[in-house]
Order: structure tokens, then C-alpha cells, then sequence
């Protein structure tokens, strides 16, 4: 190691002041000249010679404006009373519409699947308070990073919100036909095609809402994700969803993905001290 | 043919009105009221550094002298570190005013919006980085 970069591991190991790992320098990255982690060199590999995609991601975010352009004058009034750390301009925009791309009138959401969202709604408080699970992709979506963790025969997703996580299975397996267990995150079996991991899910239960619209998803859902690792610090993501009983074909949304270096995501229960729904209006 | 057309015609704008109820997990509209805000002085009693929300409470003073006691949500830990907050950034004790709007149920509740020191400095420099990740 050059007497340079000994000097600066020394200077970052001697202020120990790391808040925690919240700003730890992440090892064995590509850096710049001036040390900042260099987003443009190319994807890593692993030792079998395909992308790594692990690391810490954030979703591409939707920023204040989008949103207000997205959907309307309501954001204005969020905007208002949001609260440091969750504000809008911190989540993806189809975390409240995973159907914002469609036209009105050309939705293919069932009119079954519109009646279960309407009673869904008709029973929730209004607003949701973080005492639920977040299915999927919701999860991905909020104020809160994902980490990816790859290994050749299992990459684990882990997502703050909530501490949830789900596996994706490479090594060869294939998704059942009958599912004992459905789950929140559904089941994930993932192969190569090149450089792009292809993975299927399947396996859902139906308790969760796509988005906090609440378009319903049935334990029939299937899910496709196309992950390419563009370059170090850029994942494309691309989602289609399959689920025959409650839209009338199968949708995809695309949501890259920017690497948070030298950061980490922390534990998130919402459990921990959940005050919302107390003060919540019921409808 | 015409008639499915109108029904998801139908279907496809009535679910553009619920956008306000559905912000779901972060709809601070549901709970707090964009219309009444409020800009209250007191002292730190409590500090709950807790998921998913991080809760302040401080005493406030009327003109009359009576003291009540008023919760504060912040964001969650998580959020407020990444936007260069630390737990010792508000201690039990100290004077702050706050800024935000009055929760819906008529409780002494209300969101910090922001939080001033008696110098007049901002806690929440509202600096997350770009991608999300913690200010820099």
C-alpha cells in the first residue's frame, strides 16, 4: 500500500468518527483521484465471471416537481406537512401508482380487482400507518435504500424498511407449482441470460397492495425482474407483472437504481414504537 | 365493447380521487392539517429516538404561565442521521421552537416541519444527498 493511501487509512481510523458506519469508506471500491468512488468504471464480477450486483442501491428518486406534475395539487398539501428524512422527493413515483403510465380508460385493472380495492380502502384508516408489512414492490420504493448480497447460489435482497427481506435462488431451481407457504415477497428463483439476471417470483400471498393507491395483486401474481448492472454505480431494474385475476394483461415499470458508496442501511422496525394509527382518521 | 369501455373509462379516473387518502405509509395529510400550522417555543422533556418515527416532546409555556406538553414527529432515525442529524443534536433541556402543523384529532400533536435553537440555527439542514444517501 502507498504511503498515501496508509496516511489517509490512518486519518479515517483515527478520527473514529464513522457515525456508526453511516459514512464508513466501503473497501476495495473504484475511486477517483480525489477518492470519491468512481460511478463510471465498469460493473464488477465475481469469482464466477458474472456481474456482481451487490452493494447498497437507492431507487431512482422522483423529485418534488415530478410528483406535483405526476399527481397534482395533492403533493403540494403532502409537501406541507411532511417530516424530515420521509419528505416527498424521497420515494419513486409509482410507489402511489404502480399504473401511472396508463391512460384513464386504458387501465387494465379487472373491475373485480377495482371492487376489492374499493372495500380494501373503505376498510383501512385512511393513510397507512408503518405498523403493515410492505409487500412488493412497495418496498423498494419509500424513503428507504435496498442491499443487494450475491453469492453464486443465493442473492439476498435486504430492504430498511421494515427489516425485510427476500432470497433469490440461482442455483438451479425452479419455482413449485403449489406454494404451502404464500409470503409477502413471494418465492424468487433467478438465472443468467449474459449479464442480466432474470429472475421469477411467484408464491404471494394477497395481503399487500402494489402501492398506496392500493391496486390489489392475487396469490396468482407472478413477477419477472430483468437486474443489469449498467456500470459500478447504476442498476436497471425492470419489473413485469403477471396476475390473470385482477388485470387484464401484464404490466412492467422500469426503476433504475443509483449505488449509495461508502454508506450502509440500518435496521428499521416499524413495530418499534408505531404512534401513527392513534392519530389517524378513520374514514 | 362500448359498454367495458366506459366501465374502465369509469374505473380508470374514479381511482385518480383517492390519491390524497392513499399516500398510505407517508401520508402526513391524513393525520396532520396542511391548514393549521403552528410555530410553538418550549422546552425539550423527552427525546424517542425510535422506528418509524422519531417522537419530541417539549413543555410549552402559555401567557397565563400553564405548562403543557406537546409531541413532535420528526422522520425516522434513519432518515434524520442520513440527513446529517445526530442523537445528540437534541437534548432533554433544551429550548427550541418548533414549526408544523396540528395533528387532525385535536391532541397537543403536531409534525416538526423544522426545529430552531435560540441562535436562531435550523436542526434539520434538510441536506440528504442527491441519491438519498446521508449528507455529506
Amino acid at each position: 500500500m502507498s504511503h498515501r493511501r496508509l496516511f489517509v487509512l490512518f486519518a479515517f481510523l483515527s478520527t473514529g468518527a464513522f457515525a456508526q458506519w453511516l459514512d464508513f469508506p466501503t473497501p476495495g471500491i473504484p475511486r477517483t483521484a480525489d477518492g470519491k468512488p468512481n460511478l463510471s468504471a465498469p460493473a464488477p464480477r465475481t469469482a464466477d465471471g458474472k456481474p456482481d450486483l451487490s452493494g447498497v442501491w437507492m431507487h431512482e428518486i422522483s423529485s418534488p416537481a415530478e410528483m406535483r406534475r405526476l399527481y397534482g395539487p395533492v403533493i403540494d398539501e403532502e409537501i406541507k406537512v411532511q417530516v424530515p428524512g420521509m419528505e416527498i422527493g424521497t420515494q419513486h413515483k409509482y410507489f402511489i401508482n404502480i399504473l401511472l403510465d396508463f391512460k384513464p380508460g386504458e387501465s387494465p385493472l379487472r373491475p373485480e380487482a377495482a371492487e376489492v380495492m374499493r372495500k380494501n380502502a373503505a376498510r383501512r384508516v385512511s393513510g397507512e400507518p408503518c405498523s403493515r408489512i410492505f409487500g412488493f414492490p412497495l418496498a423498494g420504493l419509500l424513503s428507504e435504500p435496498i442491499k443487494i448480497v450475491q453469492s453464486p447460489r443465493v442473492t439476498v435482497v435486504l430492504y430498511e424498511v421494515n427489516n425485510q427481506h427476500r432470497q433469490i435462488f440461482t442455483d438451479g431451481r425452479v419455482l413449485p407449482k403449489e406454494f404451502e407457504l404464500p409470503a409477502y415477497l413471494g418465492y424468487s428463483a433467478g438465472h443468467w441470460e449474459r449479464d442480466v439476471l432474470v429472475v421469477e417470483t411467484a408464491g404471494f400471498n394477497d395481503k399487500t397492495a402494489f402501492d398506496t393507491m392500493g391496486h390489489p395483486h392475487s396469490d396468482a401474481l407472478r413477477v419477472t425482474e430483468r437486474f443489469r448492472r449498467r456500470d459500478f454505480g447504476h442498476l436497471d431494474v425492470e419489473m413485469t407483472f403477471d396476475d390473470p385475476k385482477m388485470y387484464t394483461k401484464p404490466f412492467t415499470i422500469k426503476i433504475p437504481h443509483n449505488l449509495l458508496a461508502d454508506t450502509d442501511i440500518f435496521e428499521m422496525f416499524c413495530t418499534e414504537n408505531e404512534r401513527d394509527a392513534a392519530h389517524m382518521q378513520k374514514r | 365493447m362500448l359498454k367495458g369501455m366506459l366501465l374502465a373509462g369509469v374505473v380508470g379516473f374514479g381511482l385518480l380521487f383517492p390519491v390524497m387518502r392513499a399516500l398510505g405509509h407517508h401520508a402526513f395529510s391524513a393525520e396532520f392539517d396542511a391548514n393549521k400550522g403552528i410555530k410553538l417555543t418550549g422546552t425539550i422533556t423527552k427525546l424517542e429516538w425510535s422506528n418509524p418515527h422519531a417522537w419530541l416532546y417539549v413543555d410549552v409555556k402559555d401567557e397565563s404561565g400553564k405548562v403543557t406538553n406537546w409531541s413532535f414527529e420528526l422522520g425516522s432515525p434513519n432518515g434524520l442521521v442520513r440527513h446529517g442529524w445526530r442523537r445528540s443534536s437534541l437534548k432533554e433541556g433544551d429550548q427550541v421552537t418548533i414549526e408544523g402543523f396540528l395533528a387532525k384529532d385535536g391532541s397537543n400533536t403536531a409534525n416538526a416541519h423544522s426545529v430552531t435553537l435560540p441562535d436562531g440555527r435550523k436542526v434539520f439542514a434538510n441536506s440528504q444527498g442527491p441519491n438519498g444517501g446521508p449528507a455529506k
